[in-house]
């Protein structure tokens, strides 16, 4: 069998189960007489192992089967839950999902050392556990030979033959031979006898069926069955087992009775897997589809949005109302096939909240603080474009908050906070925002300390240090250059890494902003859009240019008199609604030579758009018109340039780049 | 006549690697099921000849469901999936009334040799 094209299928649920176990565990630290958190951990380390073995991955098998022992010694209250256990389980989740990943990179031979080490710690740790496959094969000792009657393909050995009761129907001592490579050779043994008991009752076998079960005895199973059947009878039937490499039987002289000491046939005792409840359940109706088709199914989405708009323009074109009635019951069509794509697209937080807890617990756990971490809003849906992205980002900032937001236990207690540092993720949904915002409550920062530094570095002047607003001033620390890690003492390194976060927000269309107060806490807010959407574009021109920009983006359009503009330091502004709002062209913010544009009797049309500062406003030559646009990432190296969010195509088949208007300013 | 198979595992990785080994044309995969209680339950409408069963399952053990299946029709030929270390689940299974057993990772050879055997038992 091809195993390569069950690798895919096999990391994505490997890596389902280890997500699992991993909340699991989490759970069982809180509460180790959580029943179910067990049984869940065994069960999950127990797929795992079977697909491993499955895919004859051995040092994953190996592992899961380490970690599926131990939870079977936890479940059966051989092992006490410890917070070295807890230890030992998230190290072997963590071992488990580098191989898993390695595997799906194909990245040649598995390296097993760290595994092997925790394997040989669990083994040490967990008591008695039953042989793991090691059968003995030492044969027991010849009592004599004998002549074999039916003649087979045997090795000769007999067993010393046990004494048969006296009774009416003949008795038969078979030798069965177990493969010496079969699968669970014990298990093989079993069965055999169990099959011999069919033809009538088995008077004593070596080894017997408790020694069997109880994992020992050699490859040779040596049986007296009384039976009235035929020897060719139950010759076919053992012929018929698998497992086997020979086997001899013949009738036996009944001899002297001796107390039969027959096994009795012990009823197995019946141990259900403790586990949750059984709850009501639900045949599931869902299927499972790859990404990759999602990609393909939203991209085509947006070609026929963008065909079904050329097509209106050559319908215009042609003055032909009726098609342009067939395209408007299209548009409906595309309109409705995109939100059920988009909706087959949406997955909730909570599948990147999962591995949430856990970085916090490990932060905490090596900073040496104690943090209590929450989380709301699992339930809200994203893109999963989106949301793959997300996970880096919020544990960076999770981290950070640990790290160097919450305070050590003697420093909080010092400020009556209490020991605890609180940790706290929130999501909510915003129209088609989605709104993710950590806080902490440990010791701030510092707006005028973040601006001298600032200073000192060339980042920015001391005229615009005084104009920033404290927001602004926390965005500084998302600069590059005050991610390093010199700086992380000093500003209390919250900068750390938070450059990289910024830019991944913005490559998804997203926004950060950060607020502060000194030893009150922080808090830092993330806000994305819920899906890759067919958006509402406005066009404008920038000559020799056309751009588009989000409607959504823009708080609204206007046109400036000339005489409105006043210059002041920090360049033009005009009064908007009352407040003075910086101006400019935008193809100075594009860093384009533009011409002069004057051709509207003074009257200048500008975009007004929010940032996380407040509004701006940005001159254009033209509006153009709006239109409904598909918007396709650039991709690498474009996606990189502030500013840039994206590229449609207008109805004529023109590429036009659309703007990302916030962060151009 | 085809053979009728029934496919019961929690993964679906190994049911989709199952149903690679009945493939052939004296098979016929006419069900699966994701645990204990779909097992039964499919086992009651689909009466396939032979049923794989993965030994550990949620909601229903596979031990649980092989009792509950001889329980319906003693008859029943079904066959084990274990995988290392699971030797004394494998008797329970037996005792419970399951014919024969293949242990991960199999080789299709196999599981269709252990097969036939089993189905010749009648």
């Amino acid at each position: 069998m091809d195993m390569n094209k069950y690798r895919a299928l096999f990391v994505s649920e490997a890596l389902e189960h280890l997500a699992s176990m991993s909340t699991q565990a989490l759970e069982l630290e809180k509460d180790p007489s959580d029943k179910g958190a067990i049984a869940e951990l065994f069960r999950q380390a127990h797929s795992i192992k079977g697909m491993a073995a499955a895919m004859s991955f051995g040092p994953v098998t190996l592992l899961a089967h380490a970690l599926e022992d131990l939870m079977d010694s936890i479940q059966t209250g051989r092992t006490e839950v410890s917070s070295d256990i807890i230890d030992m389980l998230l190290d072997g989740i963590d071992i488990l999902e580098l191989m898993v990943k390695k595997v799906d990179e194909d990245e040649g031979e598995l390296d097993s050392g760290e595994a092997d080490g925790l394997i040989r710690k669990i083994r040490k740790l967990i008591p008695e556990m039953k042989p793991v496959e090691v059968v003995e094969f030492d044969s027991i000792p010849m009592a004599h030979q004998e002549k074999s009657s039916e003649g087979d393909e045997f090795d000769g050995e007999v067993l010393a033959v046990p004494s048969a009761p006296a009774g009416s129907s003949p008795t038969y001592s078979i030798t069965v031979s177990i493969a010496k490579d079969a699968d669970a050779p014990h298990a093989r043994a079993f069965l055999a006898l169990k099959k011999l008991k069919d033809f009538g009752e088995i008077v004593s076998s070596t080894p017997s069926e408790e020694e069997i079960k109880a994992g020992k005895g050699s490859n040779k199973l040596q049986v007296l069955l009384a039976s009235s059947e035929s020897t060719s009878a139950i010759s076919g039937a053992l012929e018929d087992m698998s497992g086997l490499d020979g086997f001899h039987i013949e009738k036996v002289a009944i001899q002297e009775p001796k107390a039969s000491a027959a096994a009795g046939k012990k009823k197995a005792s019946s141990s259900v897997q403790a586990g949750k409840k059984e709850q009501g359940f639900e045949i599931s109706k869902t299927v499972k589809v790859k990404t990759k088709l999602l990609d393909y199914l939203i991209n085509s989405v947006g070609e026929l949005v963008t065909l079904k708009s050329a097509m209106r323009e050559s319908a215009k074109g042609l003055g032909a109302d009726d098609l342009l009635d067939k395209l408007d019951r299209l548009d409906y069509l595309t309109h409705d096939l995109h939100s059920h794509i988009i909706s087959v697209r949406m997955m909730p937080l909570e599948s990147v909240f999962q591995r949430l807890p856990r970085a916090v617990r490990d932060a905490a756990s090596s900073s040496g603080k104690e943090v209590d971490f929450s989380m709301e809003g699992g339930n809200v849906e994203l893109d999963r474009a989106i949301l793959e992205k997300l996970t880096d980002p919020l544990v960076h900032i999770l981290r950070n908050s640990v790290d160097h937001g919450i305070e050590t236990e003697n420093v909080r207690a010092d400020m009556g906070k209490p020991a605890k540092g609180k940790v706290n993720l929130e999501a909510r949904r915003d129209k088609d925002m989605v709104v993710i915002s950590i806080t902490d409550d440990g010791k701030g920062m510092d707006p005028e300390f973040i601006k001298e530094s600032a200073v000192k570095k060339g980042i920015i002047s001391l005229e615009e240090a005084e104009g920033m607003s404290d927001a602004d001033v926390f965005l500084l620390t998302c600069t590059p250059s005050f991610s390093t890690k010199d700086d992380v003492t000093l500003i209390s390194g919250r900068g750390v890494g938070m450059d990289i976060v910024k830019t991944v927000v913005q490559a998804v269309g997203g926004l950060l902003s950060i607020e502060s107060e000194v030893n009150k806490g922080t808090t830092i807010t993330i806000s994305l859009p819920r899906t890759v959407a067919i958006m509402n574009v406005l066009l404008v021109g920038v000559k020799p240019e056309v751009y588009a920009i989000p409607i959504s983006k823009i708080f609204r359009t206007v046109e400036i008199d000339r005489d409105e503009i006043q210059k002041s330091q920090a360049g033009n502004v005009f009064m908007f609604e009352g407040e003075p709002t910086p101006v400019r062209n935008l193809n100075d913010a594009l860093g384009l030579k533009g011409t002069e544009n004057g051709n509207h009797n003074g009257a200048l049309p500008a975009i007004v758009i929010e940032t996380g500062g407040g509004k701006q406003a940005l001159i254009v030559d033209e509006f153009m018109g709006q239109q409904e646009a598909f918007i396709k990432p650039l991709g690498k190296p474009l996606e990189r340039i502030s500013g840039l969010a994206g590229i449609t195509t207008l109805g004529d088949g023109r590429a036009v780049i659309v703007l990302d208007a916030v962060h151009l300013v | 006549m085809p053979i009728k198979v029934l496919i019961a595992d929690d993964a679906l990785f190994m049911r989709n690697m199952i149903k690679e080994v009945f493939s052939g044309s004296d098979f016929d995969v006419v069900g699966e099921a994701a645990n204990g209680i779909e097992a039964v339950e499919k086992f009651k409408e689909l009466d396939p000849d032979i049923t794989t069963m993965d030994i550990v399952m949620p909601h229903k053990s596979g031990i649980e469901s092989v009792r509950d299946i001889i329980k319906m029709d003693k008859d029943a030929k079904i066959v084990m999936c274990s995988a290392l270390g699971q030797e004394s689940l494998v008797m329970e299974a037996i005792e419970a009334g399951a014919a024969d057993f293949i242990v991960k990772p199999f080789k299709a050879e196999k599981v269709l040799e252990i097969v036939r055997k089993v189905l010749n038992m009648k």
